[in-house]
């Protein structure tokens, strides 16, 4: 498959996965993002969701509304346009750049240590490499707001653990392979924890929902523990924390 | 805040609505109900928006007390229901009043109920939805993703009125009444399919497949021949309802309301969503197999479907109907109506609208209570609806009155006039011979006492002014039903024991069925409502209350209870009547 060609297929009685690439990169993220958007609009009503994710796009269609036939339609057309638009302008950052706060330390970060280890590199340096790089919002799922963000420099990237935690803080930064993310709740979880961001990932209360959409980008800005302290993090979360 | 408190939340019982939408984006999965066409009926029997929170009982063992006057239904899986410890049956709308007792048993077939009320339970929407998540903290009643739990109070709403609808067995879902050998679920092919070889798929859809002990509301783990996909895993993607995933074990997983929305195994395609709702009541070692559909048969299925659900008509219980509306219109109780009904077997209103709706031949209906040279408002409306009600379903009524309500209204109505100073039985027989009716109607009537006298409410001999109806009742070879507000009108000799406790002249003329009402008038729209359910009609659409009454005033009628010449029966303004005929019109299911 190349950039400029998609592939719709069926997914349920009522759904269609658009496929944009075999793997997710930055200029992938951009195309789903643009052509969500454009989804979106050209649906309207019809639309009951959908769910951008690395390399596709899964829309969910009210077929008492519509039908695949005319949907597939609106997604070639709105895949069209956005191959038309990043044609045109080959460099395309009029996405969100998010900058999260985090609060790296062998005391927020339990796994920072051990990853360091076996990267070959001291603590300060897998600080600097994760907040050195730009990464994009490949998919939000698992838990609701849980952003999946990558790609993680090669050099820091680590396979989850063989046990994993019951419970990760809110708010833990983590990586896992090549990707990394920011717990939005304490559930449990298997990647590696490096530090903790003060920054809520998902608050009902809170316009938006989320501070990252699919598609966006963000990086990593060390902030040191009274920062943290004073941007609402807590410290008294990582009581079990092992 | 009032409503149903949780005294036993049973096994699992959750809020569901019909789920949350348009929130993938952030990460939140649907939720809703598992089995949505019992969901979808009994939000339909309480009347309903489809999209109504109700209490999805997985297995059974629910306990609620009720704090209010209102009504639910239980659809889904068969299981024993009972209020105060009497069994009642489920597709049903059952009346609660403040303190009974809803206790569900545990499911004998299927898995899962679904407990409506009428008006709804009021819950506040987490993320534009009441449906609970549990895995994600999401949603119920505290919109923190908790099950039921005892002591919980559910918000509803008192309800006077309700359709007593019920679902006829011949109409509920065929896989909750008899238990399946296996049950087919049809698939629409999709997402990897192509990394499935025909060999693996042929497999697939010949194979018989048993649910695990793993199935819950995100998903069902299934048990049967392997299926291994080309590829191990996938690029995470999103997933739809219904979608079959492989993990490398190739046990296929079938993914439900509750799924997480991307996950990266491969899918050979996704389960009609129809078949889901059968699914959701199979329990672990049930059997599924799968037939695959296409996804243009799918769409004409899933229309199909809607369109049955939306001209599914529940049915509506005329003894029940009946029986509210019986209560319904003594529930003032001005002149002791109420205090009386219990000497007649319920049941009066549904007889006398069945007589109604079976007569084939003329109906007469005699009206007119004398008041000072005139005749009282309350009678001749109900008279005139009655009039209505019969034509509107293919009768054809005669109105008989004395002048001057007579010469009023034969203009517009089929009459038959009749005299004050004639001798009644002749009268009476002359006009039987040449009306040969099938029914003969009193509607406010004046009465003869056991000394052969008419006397109004206030013990006034009024015999010079009043016509001898009675004799239309008691020499009429066909059946005769009679209605009264007071005690003293034609028909009260059915109850005459039961008169003695109240302070008058009573009627002594009996008729075949006895109808009481708080105002005469009202029993004439409450036998329209019970006419319209059985004919199907919506004949009180129309009914204009005040333009009646505006015709009777300008004929002379006054007030029976006041004497004056209002646009008012027995003292009550019009809206009230019209009011009436609103909450009748809804019972009626119209």
């Amino acid at each position: 498959m190349t950039n400029q060609s998609i592939k719709i297929s069926v997914a349920g009685e009522n759904a269609l996965i658009v496929y944009f690439s075999d793997h997710g990169d930055a200029a992938v993220a951009a195309q789903i993002q643009a052509c969500s958007l454009g989804i979106r609009l050209a649906l309207g009503p019809k639309l009951i969701d959908l769910v951008a994710s690395y390399a596709s796009i899964l829309v969910i269609y009210d077929d008492l509304l519509t039908d695949h036939f005319a949907v597939s339609k609106v997604i070639r057309a709105a895949a069209t346009e956005t191959f038309n638009q990043s044609t045109a302008t080959p460099t395309n950052h009029t996405e969100n750049l998010i900058t999260l706060p985090v609060y790296y330390s062998l005391e927020t970060g339990p796994d920072l240590a051990a990853l360091a280890e076996n990267a070959g590199l001291t603590t300060d340096q897998v600080i600097d490499i994760h907040q050195s790089t730009e990464y994009r919002v490949y998919a939000i799922g698992f838990a609701p707001g849980f952003a999946y963000l990558g790609e993680v420099d090669e050099r820091i990237a680590a396979s989850r653990l063989a046990t994993p935690r019951l419970k990760v803080p809110r708010g833990a930064v983590a990586i896992a392979d090549r990707q990394t993310a920011v717990y939005p709740a304490e559930s449990p979880g298997g990647w590696n924890l490096i530090g903790l961001c003060p920054t809520p990932m998902f608050d009902a209360k809170a316009d938006p929902i989320m501070p990252v959409s699919t598609g966006d980008r963000v990086s990593f800005k060390a902030i040191s523990k009274q920062d943290f302290i004073d941007l609402g993090g807590k410290l008294d979360i990582l009581g079990e924390l092992k | 805040m009032t409503g149903l408190r949780v005294i036993q939340p049973g096994v699992h019982s959750l809020i569901q609505d019909e789920g949350r939408f348009g929130k993938h984006h952030i990460g939140l999965t649907v939720g809703g109900p598992l089995d949505r066409h019992s969901f979808r009926w009994a939000n339909k029997l309480c009347s309903n928006p489809i999209n109504t929170p109700t209490i999805e009982v997985a297995i059974g063992g629910l306990v609620l007390e009720s704090m209010i006057d209102t009504s639910f239904a239980v659809t889904g899986a068969m299981i024993d229901l009972s209020i105060n410890k009497i069994q009642v049956n489920c597709w049903t709308v059952h009346r609660i009043k403040t303190g009974d007792r809803i206790e569900l048993g545990y499911a004998k077939v299927g898995i899962r109920c679904y407990l409506a009320v009428i008006g709804g339970f009021e819950i506040e929407p987490t993320f534009g939805s009441c449906s609970t998540v549990t895995r994600e903290a999401v949603g119920g009643l505290a919109g923190d993703g908790t099950p039921l739990a005892s002591g919980d109070l559910i918000s509803c709403s008192e309800t006077p009125l309700y359709v007593p609808y019920f679902v006829a067995r011949e109409q509920q879902p065929k896989h909750l009444t008899i238990t399946p050998e296996s049950t087919c679920l049809r698939v629409i092919l999709g997402y990897q399919q192509d990394y499935f070889t025909e060999q693996q798929t042929k497999q697939f859809f010949h194979g018989k497949y048993r649910i695990s002990e793993r199935n819950d509301r995100m998903g069902f783990r299934l048990l049967g021949p392997d299926i291994k996909p080309s590829i191990d895993g996938i690029l995470s993607e999103g997933i739809c309802q219904g979608a079959i995933q492989v993990p490398p074990d190739g046990q296929p997983i079938i993914l439900l309301n509750d799924r997480q929305t991307i996950g990266g195994y491969p899918k050979i395609g996704s389960v009609l969503s129809l078949d889901l709702d059968k699914l959701a009541q199979l329990g672990p070692e049930a059997v599924v197999c799968f037939e695959e559909v296409s996804i243009e048969q799918a769409h004409n299925l899933k229309h199909l479907a809607a369109i049955n659900f939306q001209q599914g008509k529940a049915t509506v219980n005329l003894d029940a109907l009946s029986k509210a509306i019986e209560d319904l219109l003594v529930a003032s109780n001005p002149r002791g109506m109420k205090t009386v009904s219990s000497a007649i077997q319920d049941g009066s209103y549904l007889r006398a609208a069945q007589l109604i709706h079976n007569a084939q031949g003329k109906i007469l209906i005699g009206t007119g209570f004398p008041v000072n040279g005139s005749f009282e408002t309350d009678g001749p409306l109900g008279a005139i609806a009655l009039y209505k009600a019969i034509k509107a379903i293919g009768g054809s009524p005669v109105l008989v009155c004395e002048a001057p309500l007579c010469t009023l209204l034969n203009t517009d109505f089929q009459t038959l006039e009749i005299k004050i100073n004639e001798d009644g039985q002749n009268q009476a027989q002359k006009a039987l011979d040449q009306y040969q009716p099938a029914l003969v109607i009193s509607i406010e009537r004046p009465g003869q006492s056991n000394d052969g006298r008419y006397y109004n409410m206030r013990g006034i001999d009024i015999s010079e002014y009043c016509a001898d109806y009675d004799s239309f009742l008691s020499l009429a070879t066909c059946p005769t039903i009679a209605i009264g507000d007071g005690g003293n009108e034609i028909g009260m000799g059915n109850i005459t024991e039961a008169l003695e406790q109240l302070d008058i002249h009573a009627a002594t003329t009996e008729c075949d069925e006895l109808l009481l009402a708080d105002i005469s008038n009202w029993a004439a729209h409450g036998l329209a409502a019970l006419l319209s359910t059985i004919s199907g009609q919506d004949i009180l659409s129309d009914w204009n209350n005040k333009s009646v009454l505006q015709m009777l005033s300008d004929g002379g009628s006054v007030d029976g209870v006041t004497g004056e010449n209002t646009l008012t029966e027995d003292g009550v303004d019009s809206d009230v009547s019209q009011r009436l005929v609103t909450e009748l019109r809804k019972i009626a299911g119209f």
